[in-house]
């Protein structure tokens, strides 16, 4: 009797261990979808804006309304001039999204140098 | 007994299983961040490195350790070198700035670098990912072996390649890729007729026409693509009398020369010698061939020219200028011309009608039946460019040319500055850059020089000295990219990511 009251608690110890790995887990798999998805993004916005003309990219926000946006996303794309170097030879593109996840702002950046040369 | 511990080891199994796939689906996240932060990191690192080589064309030519390239962000940090024992240091190659030059180099790891090129190799370091770029950047003189800023119409089996660097005559065994561009926004901006064939690629903001399948394009076609800016060049900038410059009144042809010599063929040719800077006023029609020695010839109005165009000069055509010739494959034969008109060549056949050097047109240009080496620009709002069983092939021309001591006229330096005076000795002349400046500076140039070879900041090429009988003494400023903007020309040929 004393063996199968150890077993039984045993299993529901273990069962309430499990059962409070999956809530966890899936936040854990949501949170990293969320963060793949704005990582992406944020990539694609940077490559469709370097593939610009370099003349045409002037310092300041980018217009990327070619883009899809999810709705729980924010998509900025900056272009500046880097320090010690000549705006006529290089400059700075940045993407940044953020998006809320479970009630927090959060924000991923991707930033990338472009210069004139064509392909 | 034995039922529980089954299901409890069960439990654990599922346990375990489920914290592993988060801990990976973590860990997969993250180094996914890493290598889009990585590759991000090394190409800013290869912007960062053509940037310092557009600001500075020398750069990295020496491989100082200090040309190098060290970018640091939140995400983790770019290397690129010039210098081979930091880019050791880094267990990774280095880069070689070979744009200077006309020959190739040896790179990093025995790499061949191909001349009138960059090669780059840059690495990014984001958490324990490791990306490299490795790419090569061409720096043509000219990038393109036709451009034009109205239609171009190709028809009849023409050819649009380049041609090696010295390689003469032309052999369309010979032949490789070079591209052809036009900035008209019309349906027929570029039209390929029967048996016409494109080595390069096509490019122009308008559309592209192919008559029938007999039409090769072995580059790509790029139709809607941003309009390319051409050189612009005021032909009247030229004038020597405009500008002050001593010069030969030629107006009447009473003061030319009638010569009788051999070209490097072999063949006898006799026409009309020009040394020096030379004017006509009003139209000029020569029935016989014309002998540039270092010349430069300016009529204001138009020019026809009935016979061969030889020697090494520069035409300068305030108007129309019409050739009709069956020119001779004469290899030491190279020219600039510029006109404010349009230009005709015509000649009896590809295989045996040839002329080589720059042409510069703002009235358009039409070429039948003739090989037309070097670059062919026309750029006027509708300037058009008609080939008719012509070959039109881009080539780097170099050449050696000698000074004559106590010269003084037109000079042309791959450093910033050239002083006149003495003679040179001589030294390898990128032609075409030479031709540009040329044109460009029209005669201002310091004579003589000591012409050694040595590539310098402004030009693309090596020193070149260019000697004429003109005795003004110029200011000796010269700048390759006045032409056409060194970021205008830069061209990614290869990129390789890993």
């Amino acid at each position: 009797m004393a063996e199968t009251i150890v077993a039984a608690s045993l299993l529901c110890l273990l069962l309430i261990g499990v059962l409070n790995l999956l809530p966890s887990a899936l936040t854990t798999v949501g949170f990293v979808e969320q963060k793949r998805a704005a990582d992406l993004l944020a990539q694609d916005a940077l490559n469709v804006v370097s593939s610009r003309s370099f003349d045409d990219l002037t310092p300041g926000p980018q217009d990327v309304s070619i883009m899809t946006v999810p709705s729980n996303m924010k998509l900025t794309v900056t272009v500046a001039e880097v320090a010690g170097y000549s705006a006529d030879f290089l400059k700075s593109v940045k993407a940044e999204v953020s998006y809320d996840y479970r009630g927090k702002t959060r924000k991923v950046t991707q930033e990338l140098y472009v210069q004139p040369a064509k392909t | 007994m034995g039922g529980t511990l089954l299901a409890v080891a069960i439990l654990a199994a599922l346990a375990a299983t489920l914290a592993s796939l988060c801990v990976t689906h973590l860990r997969t996240s993250r180094r996914a961040e890493s290598t889009l932060h990585a590759s991000n990191l090394a190409r800013s690192a290869i912007a960062a490195g053509v940037a310092k080589v557009l600001d500075q064309q020398d750069y990295g030519v020496a491989q100082l350790p200090d040309e190098t390239v060290t970018i640091e962000t939140p995400h983790g940090t770019a290397f690129l070198s010039f210098n081979p024992d930091r880019a050791d240091d880094q267990d990774m190659m280095y880069s070689t700035n070979n744009a200077a030059n006309s020959m190739s180099a040896t790179g990093g790891q025995g790499r061949v670098v191909p001349a009138n090129s960059i090669h780059l190799v840059a690495r990014g370091y984001s958490g324990d990912v490791i990306r490299q770029v490795e790419t090569v950047i061409s720096v043509p003189t000219f990038p393109w072996a036709l451009a034009a800023d109205g239609e171009i119409i190709i028809r009849d089996g023409a050819v649009v390649g380049s041609l090696p660097e010295g390689v003469w005559p032309p052999n369309m065994a010979d032949l490789e890729p070079a591209d052809l561009v036009s900035n008209s926004t019309s349906d027929s901006a570029i039209v390929l007729g029967s048996g016409s064939r494109i080595l390069g690629d096509i490019e122009t903001p308008g559309k592209v026409v192919l008559t029938d399948s007999t039409v090769r394009v072995e580059g790509q076609v790029r139709e809607s693509a941003d309009p390319s800016r051409l050189p612009k060049m005021d032909v009247t900038e030229f004038d020597p009398q405009a500008q002050g410059i001593a010069f030969d009144d030629i107006t009447g042809l009473s003061s030319l020369t009638q010569t009788a010599a051999s070209n490097s063929n072999g063949a006898a040719s006799s026409g009309t010698a020009l040394t020096g800077a030379a004017r006509h006023e009003g139209a000029l029609q020569l029935n016989q061939d014309i002998e540039l020695s270092g010349a430069m010839l300016f009529v204001n109005g138009d020019l026809t020219v009935n016979g061969n165009i030889e020697g090494t000069g520069v035409l300068v055509v305030n108007g129309d200028l019409n050739v009709t010739s069956g020119v001779s494959l004469d290899g030491a034969t190279k020219v600039a011309i510029v006109s404010s008109g349009k230009v005709s060549l015509r000649g009896v056949g590809p295989a045996s009608s040839s002329i080589r050097g720059l042409f510069y047109t703002e009235g358009g240009l039409k070429a039948e039946e003739i090989t037309v080496v070097g670059s062919l620009i026309a750029a006027g709002p509708d300037a058009s460019v008609e080939l008719v069983n012509a070959r039109a092939l881009s080539q780097t021309i170099t050449t050696t040319t000698s000074g004559t001591a106590n010269t003084t006229g037109v000079g042309v330096g791959g450093t910033a500055s050239t002083t006149g005076g003495g003679g040179g000795a001589g030294g390898q002349t990128n032609f075409m850059a030479a031709m540009m400046l040329l044109t460009r500076d029209g005669g201002n140039g310091g004579g003589g020089g000591t012409g050694n070879g040595t590539g310098g900041n402004a030009g693309p090429g090596p020193t070149t000295t260019t000697t004429t009988t003109t005795t003004t003494q110029g200011g000796g400023t010269s700048d390759s990219s006045s032409f056409l903007p060194l970021k205008e020309r830069v061209r990614v040929v290869s990129w390789f990511e890993s």
